[in-house]
């Protein structure tokens, strides 16, 4: 019986504080409105998505700071683990939270359209500031907008370097075959012919896979000018070794999929001369991007803003003009963001057009140089 | 069969009082998961496993859950219309009964494995590539303009078919290297389900899968019962409760009949079986075919409530979250495998804020039951000469 | 024929990786009766054991410690953190349950493996992105016909021979190889007779964890790109290779291993887009085998099997 006594113990002291627990949560600020992040902040993407939040976070620290608000604004988290049920729960969730008046959501595509019909539903403002599939703002919903730049500007400027900067004029096409590798691959081939490129293979690979010799033995005997490689870091940087040990001097093309430090160090000197068509801007080409650099650096988060940091500055700029034009209310937030034509961001002054892109688009191409990273300039 | 369920006889308001105690078990514990903190929740579920070692109360528990959950128990009926109250009680909130019905898509699940682990002993490692099948399958005949009805009995018929090939399988192998069939069965409908692009859209998933409708109804409109306007996802959680409560029947129905009684011989001593005539390795096949089934209507409701698939949410962790539920509550105890998964599935949704740390907590309890409490929480009473 | 003849080279090397660990599985369901299917998250240890030294040791600026040393250091804090992950793993999750049925141990194993491959992600520096794999060996590849042939590879077939070499050598030759032979055919009598069971049983544990651990570094040496969950991918690949040949057989093992390389790279090569399709013919292959030979190629008839 001493185990039931001992049990019993613990199972009041338990429910005392149960009770005492319950009171202190009670107790919150009234004059509060929330925005929410739904992203990556747990499972494989973990990086981006803290970093999205933290610049998120950032830009709504500096408008509560500022005083010229009438209102405090939270920003809640929720993670969406990267995977469509998780996203479609979390976003139920906000949707089931009166006081969330507008999201900024995920960063994998499919979780992203997963949500697309719940966002509908309870007429909350998703601002996307990382999935970058098209088809997110060609359905012509209103609550969908977006601060990043999707394929439909990337694959083009790619197209069209690879033909008149570069001189590639066949490519081998190696995509992973997830949704982002071969939205990659789909939006770029008919751009590349259009210029008169020649795509002479097209090969999948699984998201996992170790070994691409076998591919790449296979695709060395067409003898591509480039290898266009539409996927995530990890297997760019396989590629790129896999294709020295072959002997394959043939350059690697890709796009922002796998810009990223980890590729430059995952893939050492196999990796130097990689190029990319790149949506994540050079810091120092933006109008406000050293500023937000160092403050940055200087609110002390724990983790790095990440590629995308940027972008989520910039959903959170957006967040508070909208805040501050139409107070605490969904629906007049949803109007109001292709309505305005002035959104002062980090990257200058710009305007939603009517499929809720935020104009002008950033692209660039970059260029693996000395284990880093560098606009290409001729 | 336990006292409380033979109440009825000596008195008329103790039987009333046990009638109201269970028709407000669901909607109370509902409730209180709705409304708790996180971090109150943490300390409910511990004091909860506390009480649980207390052997007293572990018996009593298991005791009570059992006797409830055979097919003539008279405990069914108020749980179930306590369980229908639930949206009345969580109303206007959309998304807890959303997890909610989540919940019951995987304690479907979880009822199917029970047949196939619980029952016989077998190991499925793949039970997501099954749950899979069923959502695709069921999807795309909808969206060839078949009844849902009718798409997800096509898509049972599908796991069913899918269960006898795997179950084939077991006929010549033994255990371990049926568990590595069921973990490459999931593998490969996982890879299939990313390359078939023209049937399954790859891994952008299929999107805009139409609601379920009922005579004009769909799930996607607000539900008015009695006056009162539920929210949306209240028709996901009826028709999943529906969904469940047949199953729970006919997985009942099986368990305690003849069935069930050469199931628990088979896992026990499958050549003493053999000597009283039982085709053992086909008697297998067909459990396994069966147990199978039980993803059908679990994968159809998935898709066609969340409105979205994609190749992603049918991985490795889905089946282990489901073998998890089965050994949490107990193999072999239906009601067991309902409480699991009510904790496995439901208490994640309350402690998000656990994020990172969720799948090392789940590995570890993993080993941790096997290890302490192999029967899992709430035992099976009649197993307590079996050897694990 | 040249590009047949690539295909192969790349074949073997995979091989090779694949044949440690199917070695360390079906040892150690030989002698506890048990499919470890945590055993290519012990391999993961190992190598990120490795990489903590790397790290250490490359951060700090101006030593100038030969890399032979270097790499010594390495390679034996892999083995070692191996080791000691695949004796806790056997202490605290698989010998509690002795007496249990072998498809309980399974399940623990699937358990374990979690928690190991969560603990390198949550808890080693970045653990969470993949990380890159100094190059140890130099990357040098020879031409010779057309055929590319790197170092690497060259290390990587040298040493998986050399360790399958020495295994067979103790189990077949020494004392503590007839104890393990004897625990294999029957571990009640082996008991009986007094051979130390426990102590052969984590001895042979010991050798299969190292094993997994070069295993792990061979495959980081190899590809210089790791990752929390990279032993998933070895689990399942060994455990089939393990299967395909016969559980408990060590030569088993090896033909299962070369014979999924085979596939693999036979199979991204020559079938259109076959990279994606390559595991569905590999686990296509081995259903088939199961039901051919329901023990596996080299594997023996069980005893009371219904």
């Amino acid at each position: 019986m001493k185990i039931a006594t001992k049990a019993g113990m613990l199972a009041a002291v338990a429910a005392a504080g149960l009770i005492l627990g319950g009171a202190v949560i009670e107790a919150q600020d009234k004059k509060v409105v929330k925005v929410a992040y739904v992203g990556p902040l747990t499972g494989p993407n973990t990086a981006m998505g803290i970093g999205t939040r933290n610049s998120i976070e950032l830009a709504i620290r500096e408008a509560n700071a500022s005083g010229k608000l009438p209102f405090k604004i939270e920003l809640i988290s929720e993670t969406d683990d990267s995977k469509p049920s998780t996203g479609v729960a979390a976003v139920q969730k906000l949707c089931n939270d009166p006081d969330v008046v507008a999201a900024s959501a995920h960063w994998n595509s499919p979780v992203a359209l997963a949500t697309i019909p719940y966002f509908q539903q309870c007429g909350l403002l998703n601002l996307v500031s990382g999935a970058s599939v098209d088809a997110l703002t060609t359905q012509g919903v209103a609550e969908i907008a977006r601060v990043n730049t999707p394929f439909a500007n990337l694959l083009p400027h790619l197209a069209k370097s690879l033909i008149n900067t570069l001189n590639i004029k066949t490519v081998a096409i190696v995509k992973s075959r997830d949704a982002f590798g071969e939205a990659g691959s789909a939006g770029f081939i008919p751009e590349y012919q259009k210029l008169g490129g020649k795509v002479v293979a097209e090969e999948g690979y699984n998201v996992g896979d170790r070994d691409f010799t076998a591919l790449l033995t296979k695709v060395r005997a067409l003898r591509p000018d480039a290898i266009y490689l539409s996927g995530l870091t990890t297997e760019a940087a396989l590629v790129a070794r896999q294709m020295r040990q072959l002997g394959m001097q043939t350059p690697l093309v890709g796009h922002a999929g796998w810009q990223t430090t980890t590729f430059v160090e995952a893939s050492g000197t196999a990796g130097e001369g990689a190029i990319v068509v790149t949506s994540l801007p050079f810091l120092k080409d933006l109008p406000g991007g050293e500023a937000f650099a160092k403050r940055y650096v200087d609110a002390n988060f724990k983790e790095p803003a990440e590629a995308y940091g940027p972008f989520g500055y910039a959903a959170g700029q957006v967040f508070v003009e909208l805040l501050k034009r139409h107070g605490a209310d969904r629906k007049a937030i949803v109007k109001g963001v292709r309505e305005a034509k002035d959104f002062e961001t980090i990257f200058g002054k710009g305007r939603f057009d009517a499929s809720g892109e935020l104009q002008p688009k950033y692209v660039d191409m970059a260029v693996l140089k000395g284990r880093e990273w560098v606009p290409l300039r001729k | 069969m336990s006292s409380v369920v033979q109440a009825s006889a000596p008195g008329k308001s103790r039987s009333t009082a046990i009638w109201l105690l269970l028709f407000a078990v669901c909607p109370l514990s509902a409730a209180i998961i709705r409304f708790i903190s996180p971090v109150q929740l943490l300390i409910a579920v511990v004091v909860v496993c506390l009480a649980l070692l207390i052997p007293a109360l572990r018996r009593a528990a298991s005791r009570v859950l059992a006797a409830g959950s055979s097919p003539g128990s008279a405990m069914w009926l108020p749980v179930l219309l306590g369980a229908a109250a639930v949206p009345f009680v969580l109303t206007p909130d959309g998304y807890w009964l959303f997890v909610f019905s989540m919940a019951m898509i995987f304690a479907m699940m979880a009822l199917g494995l029970n047949v196939q682990l619980g029952e016989i002993g077998v190991v499925n490692l793949g039970f997501a590539g099954l749950f899979a099948l069923a959502a695709y399958v069921c999807t795309l005949l909808t969206l060839k303009g078949v009844p849902f009805w009718l798409a997800m009995l096509g898509a049972t018929f599908a796991c069913w078919v899918a269960g006898a090939l795997l179950g084939l399988c077991s006929r010549r192998t033994s255990g371990d290297y049926f568990a590595l069939v069921t973990l490459g069965f999931g593998l490969i409908v996982h890879q299939l389900l990313v390359n078939l692009r023209w049937l399954t859209n790859g891994a952008d998933g299929i999107t805009n899968i139409p609601a379920i409708s009922i005579f004009g109804h769909t799930t996607k409109d607000a539900l008015k019962i009695f006056g009162l306007t539920l929210p949306p996802e209240a028709n996901g959680f009826y028709l999943c409760l529906l969904a469940l409560s047949v199953l729970v029947f006919v997985a009942l129905r099986f368990r305690y009949s003849w069935v069930g009684r050469i199931w628990g011989a088979m896992r026990q001593d499958p050549i003493g079986v053999s000597c009283f005539g039982v085709d053992v390795p086909s008697f297998r096949v067909t459990t396994i075919a069966f147990g199978s089934a039980f993803a059908g209507p679990a994968g159809s409701l998935f898709a066609h409530l969340i409105g979205f698939i994609s190749p992603d949410d049918f991985v490795l962790l889905q089946s282990i979250e489901v073998l998890a539920i089965v050994i949490l509550g107990g193999m072999g105890n239906v009601g067991g495998v309902l409480v699991g998964s009510i904790i496995l599935m439901v208490t994640p949704e309350k402690l998000r804020f656990l994020g990172d740390y969720r799948l090392m907590i789940y590995g570890a309890m993993l080993v941790l039951l096997l290890i302490y409490r192999p029967k899992g929480l709430f035992p099976d009473p009649r197993r307590i000469f079996d050897k694990a | 024929m040249d590009l047949f003849l690539q295909y192969l080279v790349n074949a073997l090397a995979l091989s090779a990786i694949y044949a440690l660990i199917a070695i360390g599985i079906s040892l150690f369901f030989g002698i506890v009766g048990v499919v470890n299917l945590a055993h290519g998250d012990i391999a993961a240890v190992g190598v990120f054991a490795a990489l903590a030294v790397l790290q250490a040791v490359l951060a700090v600026p101006g030593t100038e410690t030969p890399e032979i040393m270097v790499s010594i250091v390495a390679i034996v804090a892999g083995g070692l953190g191996a080791i000691a992950t695949g004796v806790i793993f056997y202490l605290v999750a698989l010998k509690p349950l002795a007496g249990a049925p072998p498809i309980i141990g399974l399940l623990s194993s699937v358990g374990a493996g979690f928690v190991i491959r969560e603990a390198i992600l949550n808890f080693y520096p970045n653990g969470r992105n993949p990380q890159s794999f100094p190059s140890i060996i130099p990357p040098k590849s020879f031409e010779v016909a057309g055929v590319f042939i790197d170092l690497k590879q060259i290390v990587l077939v040298a040493t998986t021979a050399v360790l399958v070499f020495s295994l067979t050598y103790v189990v077949e030759k020494t004392r503590l190889g007839r104890a393990t032979r004897s625990i294999l055919n029957n571990r009640e009598v082996a008991m009986s007779l007094g051979v130390p069971v426990l102590k052969v049983t984590v001895t042979m544990f010991v050798i299969g964890a190292a094993l997994a651990g070069i295993a792990g570094l061979l495959n980081a040496f190899y590809y210089n790109v790791v990752q929390s969950d990279m032993g998933v991918l070895l689990t399942v690949k060994g455990f089939t290779a393990a299967v395909v040949g016969g559980l408990g057989n060590i030569y088993g093992a090896l033909l299962g291993a070369f014979l999924i390389g085979l596939i693999e790279s036979m199979a991204s090569g020559y079938i259109p887009d076959g990279s994606a399709y390559k595991d569905v013919a590999v686990f296509a292959v081995l259903i088939i085998v199961l039901i051919a030979r329901p023990n596996g190629l080299l594997g023996r008839a069980g005893g009371d099997r219904v």
